[in-house]
C-alpha cells in the first residue's frame, strides 16, 4: 500500500485516526497494532510470518539478556570480586552469543529473501571462471515488505538491550508493533526502540498543534512525491534507458534531475510517514537534513538517509573498530606509521565494512556494491591524502575555513554525489561507465532543446518541475539550516494566511500531481530495498 | 482551543477544500476541450448527450476509444453509439461510470471491454480503483486535473462544444507495425480475475441487465492479450450465459498487423478501427434489433452534422475509406461465431 495511494490516504489512514482517538487512551496502541497488521497483510499477505518470527525472536533474545543481567544484579553483591568478575565475563559472552545468533538468523532471513539469487549469480560466475560444471538456478522469491528496514531495527533493539541503552519490552506484541509500525515499515526511518518504543506503546491525547503539523508534513511529502518526483520520473527514465541517443549536456542535466527526483521521492515518503505518525502524536526520527549543503561525502551521509548511516556507525563501525583484531591492528599501526596514519589506517579497514554493507543494503546487484564502494574510495582517498592537502593549502596560503573554500567544498561534494546517483540509477555497471564517459563527450548546446523534447520535456515542464522545486527546496533548506522551523513560523500567522497557504498547497498538489487517468505513479524508489 | 472550536474549524476547513476542489473541477472540465473536433473525444461528454438517444455503449479502456467509431454505425445503419474509453480503466470504474450513464441513457446494448478485467491483479489496486472511481464522481478534478495546465487557459472563457463530435472515438492515423513476436497471440500465463475485479464485473453485468441492456463481452484486437485470458473470459461468459466476442480470434486473418495498429500492436489505428467498427456494426444489425435513427427528426440533424464534421476531418488527415465499411471488409460475410 503506497503512502500516496487513495487507499492509504482515504480508506486506511482516516479510519485509523478516527478509531485511535475514540478508543480509550489505554488501548490506543492496540489500534496502531491492528492497523499495522492490516497494512502489512494488504501489502505482503502471508509473508507477515517473517516479521512475526523476527519480532518473536528479538523479543525472546532481549528478554533472555535482560533476565540474565537482572539476575546478575541481584546476586552480584553476595559474590566475591573474582567470582563476580568471572560471572560477569560469562554473562557477557552469553549475551554476545545471543546477539550474534539474532544477527545471524535475522540477516539469514534477509539474505535468503533478498540476496540468494545475487549470491547464486556470483557463484555461477566463479564456476565459469574456474571451469567448474555447476549452475545455481534462479529462484523466484518474494520479499517481505520492509525487510531491509525492520531487520536493522530488530538487531539494533537486541544490541541496545545488551548495552543497557534500553530495557527489554515485556509484551511481545509491542515489539511487533515497533517493527511493523505502518508509517515506518515501507521505507523507514530505521527507528531505535529507545526513541519510539514508549511513544508507540502509550496512547496519546489529541493535540491540535501536533495533528496540524502532521497534516502539513504529509502535504509537503505529497508535494515532493507526486508533484516533483513522479513528474520527473518519466523524463529521467527516457534518458537513463536510451542514454546513447542523447548528448552530454542532456545526460548531465538528467543526472541532476534524477538526484532531485530521488531526493523528492525518498524524503517525500519519509515526510508522509513522519506526518502520518504525528497524527497519532508520535514523533519519528528525521532522515534528511539538507544533504546538498554537505561539505564532504561523509557529511552527506550524515544528512542523507540519516538513520541508515547512524545504524551502520553504531552497529557496524564501532563493533568492528573495537574488536580485538582491529585493536591489534591499531597497535601495530602505531609502530609503523606516524600518529595520523596510525589512527587512520585501521579506520580505513573498519570503514570498508560500513560501505560494503551500505552498498549491499541498497540492493542485490553489483552496481549497488560499486555504489557503496565508490563512496568508500572517495573517503579513503580523502583520509590518506589529507596531510598532503594540508601542506598544499598551507603553502598556497588558502584558508580552509573561509566561506569561498567551503562553497567549493559543497560544489565538489555535490558533483561527487551526483556521480554516485548516476551509478545508483544506471541499469548496470557497464551502462554507468558508458554514461559517465558520455558526459565528457562534447555535443552541440543547440541540440539541447530538441533532445529535451525527445524526452517529452518541454520548457514549461522544465521550469515548473525542475527549476521551481529546486528554488523551493533551497528556500526551505536555507531556513531549516538556520534553525528556523517553517511550521512554527506558519503556526504564528493569522488563520486567513495559514488557510490560504494550505489551500494553495492542496491546489498545487491536486492540479500538478502525476496521477489520474492513464497515469500510473512510480513506486517509491526506496520501497524496493 | 476548546473542543467545539476545533470541530468548527475542522469542518470549515473541509468545506473550503470541498469548494476549492469543485472550482478546480469546473475549470478542468472547461479546459478539457480540444479545438480539433474529432480529438475532442473525452468520455465524460456522454453526459451532455440528449436523454435516451444512445442505443449502444461501448465501455472500457483505451482499446475502446481506439477501436470503435460509433459515427460509422450511424452512417451504415443509423445506430447511435458512444465509446466510453479511459486509459487503463478498471472494472470498478466501468460500473461507476455506467451507473451514471444510465441516469440519462437507456442503451439497448452494452459492449463491455474485457482488457479492463485483468488490469487490477491485487486487492490493493482494486480498492484504490474503487476509491478513485467514486472520488472522481464527486470531484472531477481528480480525473481531469491534467487539463488545468493545458496550453490555452483562455478556453475557460470560451463556450466550447459540449458534445463529442466523434462520440468518444479517438482517430489515430499513425501506423506502427507490430513486432513479429506480437503478431501471433501468445499463450500467456494462467490468469484469473481478482475477486474484487470479478465482483465489479458481476455488478456491472447485473446493472446492465436490470436496465434492460444486452451485455456483450468484447475484446478489441490487441497484442496485449493472450490465449489464457481468452479462455478465462470465455469460461466466465459461458457461466453467465452472455456472449463474448474476442476479436483477436473473430478477426484473425483480417487484421493487418503491419498496417492496422498505431503503436506496435497494442492499439488499433484508424484502419484497424474501421475493421472492428464494421464487424461490430454487422453484429449489431444481425443480433440486436436496434432502431435506425436516420429518419428520427429529433437527432438526425445533429448526428448528420457530426458525421459531416468527422468526415471532413478524416479527409483533412488524408484518411479515406470505402463508402461502406461492410463492403470494404469481406470478413463480415462470415457468420458470427457465437
Amino acid at each position: 500500500m503506497q503512502y500516496n495511494s487513495y487507499m492509504y490516504l482515504f480508506a486506511f489512514l482516516i479510519p485509523v485516526v478516527i478509531l485511535y482517538y475514540i478508543i480509550p487512551i489505554k488501548y490506543r496502541w492496540g489500534v496502531l497494532l491492528t492497523a499495522s497488521i492490516v497494512f502489512y497483510l494488504f501489502s505482503s499477505k502471508y509473508l507477515i510470518v517473517s516479521i512475526l518470527f523476527t519480532s518473536l525472536l528479538v523479543y525472546l533474545a532481549a528478554k533472555n539478556i535482560e533476565d540474565r543481567n537482572l539476575k546478575f544484579k541481584e546476586i552480584k553483591k553476595s559474590l566475591e570480586k573474582p567470582e563476580r568478575k568471572l560471572l560477569k565475563e560469562k554473562n557477557e559472552k552469553k549475551n554476545n552469543l545471543v546477539c550474534g545468533l539474532v544477527a545471524i538468523i535475522s540477516l539469514g532471513i534477509l539474505f535468503f529473501s533478498k540476496y540468494l539469487n545475487f549470491a547464486g549469480n556470483i557463484a555461477n560466475s566463479f564456476c565459469r571462471l574456474l571451469n567448474i560444471n555447476m549452475q545455481f538456478e534462479t529462484v523466484h522469491l518474494l520479499m517481505p515488505l520492509g525487510i531491509s528496514f525492520y531487520t536493522l531495527s530488530a538487531i539494533a533493539y537486541v544490541i541496545d538491550v545488551k548495552r543497557g541503552v534500553c530495557e527489554a519490552e515485556k509484551k511481545p506484541l509491542k515489539i511487533f508493533l515497533f517493527l511493523s509500525f505502518f508509517p515506518t515499515v515501507t521505507e523507514g526511518p530505521i527507528e531505535r526502540y529507545k526513541n519510539v518504543g514508549k511513544m508507540l506503546s502509550t496512547g496519546h491525547s489529541f493535540d491540535y498543534k501536533t495533528f496540524c503539523f502532521g497534516l502539513q508534513l504529509m502535504m509537503w511529502g505529497l508535494f515532493k512525491k507526486i508533484v516533483v518526483a513522479d513528474n520527473l520520473n518519466r523524463y529521467v527514465m527516457v534518458v537513463f534507458r536510451d542514454y546513447k541517443n542523447f548528448g552530454n549536456w542532456v545526460i548531465i542535466l538528467m543526472v541532476l534531475v534524477y538526484t532531485l527526483e530521488l531526493y523528492a521521492d525518498f524524503s517525500g515518503c519519509i515526510d508522509i510517514a513522519r506526518g502520518s505518525a504525528e497524527l497519532f502524536g508520535i514523533e519519528l526520527s528525521e532522515n534528511f537534513k539538507q544533504p546538498f549543503v554537505s561539505k564532504t561525502v561523509n557529511e552527506f551521509w550524515q544528512r542523507w538517509n540519516i538513520t541508515l548511516g547512524s545504524f551502520l556507525r553504531d552497529y557496524v563501525f564501532y563493533p568492528v573498530s573495537l574488536s580485538t583484531g582491529f585493536q591489534n591492528l591499531s597497535k601495530k599501526s602505531k609502530k609503523v606509521f606516524n600518529n595520523y596514519y596510525a589512527t587512520t589506517v585501521p579506520m580505513i579497514f573498519a570503514l570498508f565494512m560500513v560501505w560494503l554493507c551500505n552498498g549491499l543494503w541498497h540492493g542485490s546487484e553489483v552496481k549497488y556494491v560499486v555504489y557503496g564502494l565508490y563512496y568508500y574510495a572517495i573517503l579513503t582517498l580523502g583520509l590518506l591524502l589529507e596531510p598532503l592537502f594540508k601542506k598544499i593549502f598551507e603553502s598556497l596560503n588558502i584558508n580552509r575555513e573561509s566561506k569561498g573554500y567551503q562553497r567549493c567544498q559543497i560544489a565538489r561534494t555535490f558533483i561527487l554525489v551526483n556521480i554516485g546517483m548516476m551509478i545508483f540509477n544506471s541499469k548496470d555497471i557497464a551502462s554507468a561507465k558508458e554514461m559517465f564517459f558520455a558526459m565528457f563527450k562534447p555535443s552541440a548546446i543547440s541540440n539541447i532543446p530538441q533532445e529535451l523534447l525527445n524526452t517529452g520535456m518541454q520548457s514549461p515542464a522544465m521550469v515548473l518541475l525542475f527549476i521551481i522545486p529546486v528554488i523551493i527546496f533551497a528556500f526551505v533548506g536555507h531556513f531549516h539550516e538556520q534553525g528556523i522551523s517553517i511550521r512554527e513560523y506558519l503556526a504564528q500567522k493569522p488563520l486567513f494566511y495559514r488557510w490560504s497557504f494550505y489551500l494553495a498547497g492542496v491546489a498545487v498538489i491536486i492540479s500538478l500531481g502525476a496521477y489520474g487517468v492513464g497515469f500510473k505513479g512510480a513506486d517509491f524508489i526506496y520501497a524496493q530495498f | 482551543m476548546t473542543r467545539q472550536n476545533i470541530i468548527i474549524r475542522f469542518f470549515a476547513f473541509l468545506m473550503a477544500v470541498f469548494l476549492l476542489l469543485q472550482a478546480l473541477g469546473w475549470i478542468s472540465i472547461k479546459l478539457m476541450q480540444n479545438t480539433n473536433p474529432v480529438l475532442n473525444y473525452y468520455s465524460k461528454k456522454i453526459y451532455n448527450e440528449p436523454e435516451n438517444t444512445i442505443d449502444v455503449i461501448s465501455i472500457g479502456s483505451s482499446d475502446v476509444y481506439s477501436s470503435i467509431s460509433p459515427l460509422e454505425w450511424w452512417k451504415d445503419y443509423g445506430y447511435t453509439g458512444f465509446s466510453w474509453g479511459e486509459a487503463s480503466q478498471r472494472p470498478a470504474e466501468n460500473y461507476v461510470y455506467l451507473k451514471k450513464i444510465y441516469e440519462k441513457q437507456k442503451p439497448k446494448v452494452v459492449f463491455l471491454e474485457t482488457a479492463t478485467f485483468f488490469r487490477d491483479q491485487s486487492d490493493i489496486d482494486n480498492i484504490n480503483t474503487t476509491i478513485k472511481a467514486y472520488l472522481e464522481q464527486i470531484f472531477p478534478v481528480f480525473a481531469y486535473h491534467r487539463f488545468l495546465w493545458g496550453p490555452n487557459p483562455v478556453r475557460i472563457f470560451n463556450s466550447p462544444p459540449k458534445k463529442s463530435v466523434s462520440k468518444g472515438y479517438f482517430v489515430r492515423p499513425e501506423v506502427e507495425k507490430a513486432q513479429d513476436s506480437q503478431k501471433v497471440l501468445k499463450k500467456g500465463k494462467k490468469i484469473k480475475m481478482n475477486k474484487i475485479s470479478k465482483y465489479w464485473v458481476d455488478k456491472t453485468i447485473e446493472l446492465c441487465e436490470k436496465n434492460g441492456s444486452k451485455v456483450v463481452l468484447l475484446k478489441c484486437p490487441s497484442s496485449d492479450w493472450s490465449k489464457k485470458k481468452y479462455e478465462s473470459i470465455k469460461k466466465y461468459a459461458d457461466k453467465k450465459g452472455i456472449e463474448f466476442l474476442d476479436l483477436n480470434y473473430e478477426l484473425s486473418g483480417y487484421i493487418d498487423w503491419d498496417n492496422d495498429t498505431c503503436d506496435g500492436g497494442i492499439h488499433m489505428n484508424y484502419f484497424g478501427a474501421s475493421k472492428v467498427t464494421s464487424y461490430l456494426g454487422d453484429y449489431l444489425s444481425e443480433n440486436c434489433k436496434l432502431k435506425d435513427h436516420r429518419k428520427d427528426k429529433k437527432i438526425k440533424k445533429s448526428w448528420n452534422h457530426n458525421y459531416k464534421v468527422y468526415k471532413k476531418e478524416l479527409e483533412r488527415a488524408g484518411l479515406k475509406r470505402a463508402d461502406s465499411f461492410s463492403a470494404a471488409n469481406p470478413l463480415l460475410q462470415k457468420p458470427f461465431m457465437n
